[in-house]
Parts: C-alpha cells; structure tokens; sequence
C-alpha cells in the first residue's frame, strides 16, 4: 500500500509550464492541483487544502502578490507553505513576497526542474 | 658744474683746511706781534735804563764839580772880594778843575751876574742873570740848564752851585760848562741802527738825537707860555722851535713818573713806533729811545708767512690725499651708479667689479648678487605674468563653458544669496537671471522642497563643509515638477570658512523616464524571455533524465545534451544582459553582510573543478593566512567577480595549461590575483577589455562561447564598490588579473534590481 500521495497546487498561466511541472511532479509522486490564476488558485487552495502551493507572480485576473495577500487573511491556524516560483528577479519582488508570507523564492530560469523538486521535498520533510 | 659727491666732498675738506689755516695764521701772527712787542718794550726800557745811568753819571760828574768849586775856599774868598787873590790865579785854579778837557769853560758868577773869573776869558764881564741855572742856584739851588750856544748853535750844558760866604750869604754862583761832545759822543756810541735816541729838556724839545733832523723840535706842540719862557731865557739862540707829531705828555709825565713806554702812530711816515721816555735822573732832561714797530712785525710776518707756507703746503697735501681718497672711494660708487643705471635699463647681466682690496669687495659682491637676484626675480616675475595671461585665457574659456554649459551651475554665498547663474539656470527653472541673482534658491525653484531636506542640505555643506550630492524634486516657475540631481560643493577659504558655494544640478526628470521604460523593458524581457527557455530547459532535463527508460540511442542523446547547453547559455546570456541593464541604470542592490571571503572563494573554486579536470589544468591556489577571516561583501557580487575571472581563466587557457589564484592583503586591501598561461590578450585590444560584450580576435577564433560581458560587469561592480582591477597580458603567454577590494568592505547601495 502506497502512502498517501503529498498534494501541490501549482498556480501557473503559462499552459507549457503548468504540463512540465504537473507531470514532473505526478512522475514524482506527488498529486497535482492545477490553476491557471490567483483566483482559482485560492479557491482551490481554502476547499481542499493542499499540503504546498507553488506559485507563479505575474498571471491574469489576480496575481501572484494578490493571491498570497488573500490567502493570508482567509487562512485559520497552520498555514500551507508557499514556495514563488517566478522568472521575475527583482529584489524587491522578493522582499515583498517574504513579507507576504512567502516561504521561498525560487526564479525559474535559474533551477532544475529536479532541483525545484528536491526544494519542495526539503521543505515537505520539514514540516512534517 | 654738476655737483657731484666727489666734488662737493673735495671742495668741503678744501674749504674747512683752508679757513681753519687761516684763522690760525692770523692768530699766530697778532700773538707773535704782540710778544715780539713786549719782548722789545722790555728790551728797550732795559737799554734806555742803562742809558740812563751812564747819562746821569755823566751829568753828576758836572754837577759835583760846580758844586766843588763852589765849595773851595779860595773861590770863597775871592768872591767875598778878598783883593788879596789875583784874577790869574783864580783863573788858573779854576783850568786845574777843567780835567780831561770835558769842560769847555768853568766860572764864577758874581750874585748880580757878572763873571768875575773862568777859564774861557771872553767870558769875563759878561752879564748871566737871565740864565736859568743864575737865577736857580742864586737862590741856593744846584741847578743843571742847557742852552745853545749863539755862534756853535751847538747845545751846551750848564752845571751851576750857590758860592757861600763864611756867614752863609750866597755871594756868587760857580757854573761849569760842560762839552757837548762828552754827551753827544755817549748817545752816539750807543746808538744801534734801529733805533733813534733823542734827549730833551723839561719842556719836551729835543736837544740832541743821533736823528738830526729832529734836533730842537719840540715833540708836541709848545703852549705859549712855554714859548715865552723859552724865548725870554734865549735858551735856543733864536732857533725856531717846531714841533714834531709825538704826542707824549713829556711834562706830565715829568711831574709823575720816571718812565714810560708807548706805542705811537708816526702819521707823517705812517709808522708805528715804539717809544721809551725815562727821565735822567734827578736832572730836567729826558731820554727817548724809538723804535719802528715794524721792526717788530717783520719776524712775525717771517713767522706767519713760514706757517702759511707750511699750512698752504700741507693744505695742497690734503687736498691731493683727499682727492686721492675721495676717488678712491667714489670710484666704486661710480661704478656702482653705472651699474645701477645699467640694471634700470634691464641689462640684468651686467656684472661690477671693484678692483679693491677692501670692504668695497663685499659691496661689489653683494651688488652682483643684488642684480642676479633681481634677474632671477624679473625672470619669475615674467613667468608669473605668462602664467597669469595664460590663466586669463584659460579662465575665460572656462566662464564659456560654464555659460554654455547644459546643466544649470549656479554660485551663491554662504547665506545661500545666488552670485552667478548660467544661462541654463534660467532654462531648467523658467526664472530669468535677474529674478534669480541677490534670490536664496529656497525662495525660488526650491520653494516647494521639505525644509527638512534644505536643513540637511545645510548642514552638510554650511556646517561640516562637505559635498552633498542626491536627487531632489523641485518645481519650476510655473509650478511643473521635476527631477534634479543635485551636487553641491562649498568652496572654504584658507581650507575653514565658507566662502561660496558651487551648485551643479542637471535635470534628470527625462532620463529618469528612460530609466523607467528601460526597468519595465528588462522586467519584461526577464519574464517573457526567461519563461519559454525554462520551459525548453526542463523538458531537456526530463528527457535526459529518463532516456533510459525512453531508450535514446547515443546520437539521439548527443542532440538532447546539445540542446540543453545552448539553451543553458541562452539563460546565462539572457541573464547577464539583464544584469548589464542593472548596472548601467546604477540600481542594483549592494547588500553587504559579514561572510567569510575565505570560504566563498574555495566554492567558487569548488564550482569550476570539474571544468579544471576535464581540461587537465594545472591549479594552484595560495590563500595567505593573514587574511582577514570576516568581511563586510555582498556574497553575490563578490561570487560574481571571482566566477567571471576564473571562467575566463579556465576558458581561454588551452588543456594542460595552469593557472594560479593568489589572495593577499595589504594596509587597506584585499588583493585577488588570477594568473594564466593561456592565449593572453592582443596589445593592440588591451584597452578594450573592459568595453560591454567586447570579444578577443584571437579567442573568437578559437571556438570558445563567451557573451563579452563578463569583464564589463566585474568591472562596473568594483567601480562601484570602490574596488579596483587592472591586468597584464601578452598573447599566447597569458594574462593576469589583480583585483582589490577595500578590507573595510563595500559599501550599501540601494536599488531596484538583484545581480544574477
């Protein structure tokens, strides 16, 4: 009997991306939520809870930095870690978003896609 | 004739020798004159003393012997008229006293006047009672007289005696007459050259003189009653008395004194005498004896003129001297003057030279180096006047191209009073110059600035005297805003007191859109270009990762790993340029903490083992102990720099190659030294290196992957974190690159944007 399968919501616009990384993480042993902006993303995140969100910044109807901001008010007890997942480098993109309640911030540009993968399993295995 | 120094100084000592002579030889000559007088009064008061005596032994002889006769008491008798005694023998009695033939007559008088009795018979009869020496001696006087003789007009003298009875009644006078000759013979036998004796009777007329000519005149002028006394007497037979211009009170000086001496002025030979007057005893006559005075003046003229000789003499030798001295002296001064007059031309050149022996040298030498000094100083005082044309010049072109400057420059004082304003003052603020100058800025295109920032403005320029620099948004005349940057110097004099300050500012508000656009561009670029190849890339990796199970064949895997390098350098590529755009807009973060330099340099160097290994280089590594452990850097951009001079290092250097990294430190820096043996870098490209995406001809050749942007981008972070590098390179021997960094560390630096 597998163990329960850890749950990621990746909140991604981009439909290439959003493949690449869903099947990377299925390929991994991971659940994978999808949404393709800040609005599903939150929605998705308050209903069913997931054990990590990925999240991309810039992305129509509601961005990145919005969604973090609401998902903080909506958020009652443990928090859900969120890692940004951004090809944005400014620093204050990151400042903001370790304000905001960010757990990491990653550029994609910048990482594996197994380093991005290890990132989410360090930071799982922390929690836990 | 021009007066000149020589002169005047010639002519003065001249003058001065001669007058002090000649007060000295007229004072000389009145002494000696008045001493040669009384040394000659003396002399002839001495000599006529001694006439004198002689003259009265002479004349007493005469007196005793009347005096005698008188007494003999046969004359006695016979004048008492004893019949008894005979004439002849009376006569011849009388002869026996007429010794030694001095006497020319003696005889006997009767008390009526007749001669009774002499020596000399045609005397006998004759009636003397008008005579003098009667008349005297027949009142009981001896008495002495002199007459001249009617016939011989010759002066006879006359010596008489009272002849007593027994009873003592005066009954006669015996008279002996003396010989003129006996006297005469005397004054003449002491008569010297120089001299005029004279002898006069009572009444001052003279009776003999070795002078003839002055022989019975009288020596002043007779009164009447003299006259006729000498008249009733017949004393001078009938000679007429004239008088001589002597004007010695004779008969005063009878009545007072024996002597005197006077010096008189002979009008009629204008001469001045010296006279001695003595009288002769107890007897009515009186000696003088004359001198010229001149006899007197002439030695003291001999004196005086030997001593004007001598003074003349010795005034010409003076003279010569002081001409000799003078010239002597002068000549340098001379010399001097034409030097002088020389060097006021400009003839700085000119050298003197005193050919003397003594202190005149020092003079010349300190003249000589008088007038190189003044070379030395005109010739700097010439530089000085280029120097300050040029400086003229220069400043001119300096106010053109502060007035024709873009950026507003503007003076003010320390209270902030705008002194000057180039014209493109008036063209950022809309304020014309003259709304500008005597205005604080505050009060114009500052007017809308927080006074905290004008406060601090202040007080790093007004009060710790140092530079400000910032961006500030001010508002032009009519009220639109805008982006300054701001510079502003204070200029101190003496290096304390604020004397003016120097206000740059350049309107930025235009490139600070640019700026903006460029920052929206490069967050566009960074997301839309970084996106499809992260999509790519990880695909890529996918595929890699699992061609086992997808069973690639080794040509198919050759292509995939292709594809993943290239769009791996396309992410490198696309992230320096991103990093270049950073730089250049100057906002990237600079975000120093303590790290260990230490440690990041050997996982730097960690990184690129793998590269090192697969191109068999030689790798050596010296990390000196002295090191400072802990630094102030920002891990990223020190990454940044160590990363692209090592990569290039292992890049350009061939396989087999070594290279050396060196880190020391010395007083103030840290010193990263990374050597090759590579292709090293063409002379003629040396100064290029450093230019954005600047590539070697030499390593294009050679297939190696490089963006040219490497070294830009090391560089532009050390210019701005007050670092340093520079480099020594020769081709196909290598290069080597020196890196400083302050040990103090960098410096914050707030921006906008990460270097990746």
């Amino acid at each position: 009997m597998e163990k329960e399968k850890k749950r990621i919501l990746i909140i991604e616009d981009e439909n290439a991306l959003l493949e690449v990384l869903t099947d990377k993480f299925e390929e991994e042993g991971f659940s994978v939520l999808q949404a393709r902006n800040g609005k599903e993303g939150l929605e998705i995140a308050i209903n069913d809870k997931p054990d990590l969100i990925l999240l991309d910044i810039i992305m129509p109807v509601m961005d990145g930095m919005t969604m973090l901001r609401e998902l903080k008010k909506k958020q009652k007890g443990n928090r859900i870690p969120v890692i940004i997942l951004t090809n944005l480098g400014a620093a204050e993109d990151v400042e903001q978003a370790i304000k905001e309640g960010a757990y990491d911030f990653l550029i994609k540009a910048e990482y594996k896609i197994s380093d991005v993968v290890k990132k989410v399993e360090q930071i799982l295995n922390k929690i836990a | 004739m021009k007066k000149t120094l020589k002169s005047k100084l010639s002519w003065s000592t001249i003058l001065t020798v001669f007058i002090f002579g000649l007060i000295g030889i007229i004072s000389i000559f009145f002494q000696t004159k008045s001493t040669f007088i009384s040394l000659a009064k003396q002399n002839l008061s001495s000599e006529s003393s001694l006439l004198i005596q002689g003259f009265d032994n002479i004349l007493e002889r005469g007196r005793d012997l009347s005096e005698t006769i008188a007494n003999e008491p046969v004359f006695v008798d016979y004048m008492v008229g004893d019949k008894q005694i005979a004439d002849e023998l009376t006569t011849f009695r009388l002869n026996f006293y007429n010794i030694g033939e001095i006497y020319s007559a003696t005889y006997l008088v009767s008390s009526s006047g007749i001669v009774l009795a002499s020596t000399d018979p045609s005397f006998v009869g004759q009636d003397y009672s008008s005579r003098d020496y009667f008349q005297k001696s027949i009142k009981g006087e001896s008495a002495t007289d002199i007459s001249v003789g009617a016939t011989s007009k010759e002066v006879e003298y006359y010596f008489s005696h009272p002849i007593k009875s027994p009873h003592g009644d005066i009954i006669g006078v015996a008279v002996a007459k003396m010989k003129p000759e006996i006297i005469n013979k005397f004054i003449i036998a002491s008569n010297e050259d120089r001299e005029t004796i004279m002898l006069t009777d009572n009444y001052g007329i003279v009776i003999y003189s070795n002078d003839s000519q002055v022989v019975y005149k009288s020596l002043g002028n007779l009164d009447q009653e003299t006259s006729q006394i000498i008249t009733k007497n017949n004393r001078f037979s009938n000679i007429k008395i004239e008088p001589l211009d002597y004007n010695i009170p004779v008969l005063k000086l009878l009545n007072k004194e024996n002597s005197g001496i006077f010096e008189i002025k002979d009008k009629k030979n204008n001469k001045d005498k010296i006279v001695s007057v003595s009288k002769i005893g107890k007897l009515p006559f009186f000696l003088l004896t004359e001198r010229d005075s001149d006899q007197f003046i002439y030695p003291a003229i001999k004196i005086s003129f030997f001593l004007s000789l001598i003074i003349g003499l010795s005034t010409l030798c003076t003279i010569f001297l002081i001409l000799f001295l003078v010239n002597k002296f002068l000549m340098p001064l001379e010399f001097l003057k034409i030097g002088a007059q020389e060097i006021s031309k400009g003839n700085f050149n000119y050298k003197l030279n005193l050919s003397t022996d003594d202190d005149l040298v020092g003079l010349g030498n300190t003249f000589n180096d008088m007038s190189l000094k003044l070379k030395n100083l005109y010739s700097n005082i010439n530089k000085e006047r280029k120097k300050s044309q040029r400086l003229v010049r220069d400043l001119n072109k300096f106010k053109l191209a502060v007035d024709n400057a873009s950026d507003l420059i503007v003076i003010t004082d320390p209270n902030d009073v705008v002194l000057y304003a180039n014209p493109a003052t008036a063209k950022i603020t809309g304020y014309s110059i003259g709304e500008i100058l005597g205005q604080k800025p505050s009060d114009l295109w500052y007017r809308l600035v927080d006074k905290k920032i004008i406060n601090l403005i202040s007080d790093v320029v007004g009060k710790k005297k140092k530079i400000y620099s910032g961006q500030i948004e001010l508002n032009r005349r009519d009220g639109a805003k805008y982006v300054s940057s701001v510079f502003l110097a204070p200029i101190l004099y003496k290096n304390k007191k604020l004397e003016f300050c120097v206000r740059i500012e350049k309107d930025i508000t235009k490139s600070k859109e640019i700026d903006k656009a460029k920052t929206e561009f490069v967050s566009l670029a960074s997301h839309q270009l970084r996106t499809p190849l992260t999509i790519t890339s990880w695909y890529t990796e996918m595929l890699l990762d699992e061609k086992n199970q997808i069973g690639f064949n080794k040509t198919q895997e050759e292509y995939l790993k292709k594809i993943y390098s290239s769009n791996h350098r396309m992410i490198e590529l696309v992230n320096a340029l991103l990093n270049v755009s950073r730089l250049e807009l100057g906002t990237f973060v600079i975000d120093p903490e303590i790290v260990f330099p230490n440690a990041i340099l050997e996982s730097v160097i960690d990184e690129f083992k793998p590269q090192i290994k697969k191109k068999q280089i030689k790798f050596k590594k010296e990390i000196y102990s002295s090191l400072p452990k802990k630094m102030m850097l920002d891990e990223k951009l020190f990454r940044i720099i160590v990363q692209n001079l090592l990569s290039n290092a292992i890049k350009y250097t061939p396989e087999k190659g070594t290279i050396s990294i060196k880190v020391k430190k010395d007083k103030k820096n840290l010193l990263i030294i990374i050597k090759d043996s590579g292709y090293g870098i063409p002379i003629v490209q040396q100064s290029q290196i450093f230019t954005k995406l600047f590539r070697a001809d030499n390593v294009k050749q050679t297939d190696v992957d490089g963006t040219g942007l490497g070294l830009y981008i090391v560089k532009s972070i050390l210019d701005h974190t007050d670092g340093k590098i520079w480099f020594e390179s020769e081709e196909n021997k290598g290069s080597t690159f020196f890196v400083t960094l302050p040990i103090k560390g960098m410096k914050r630096q707030k921006g906008l944007k990460r270097l990746n």
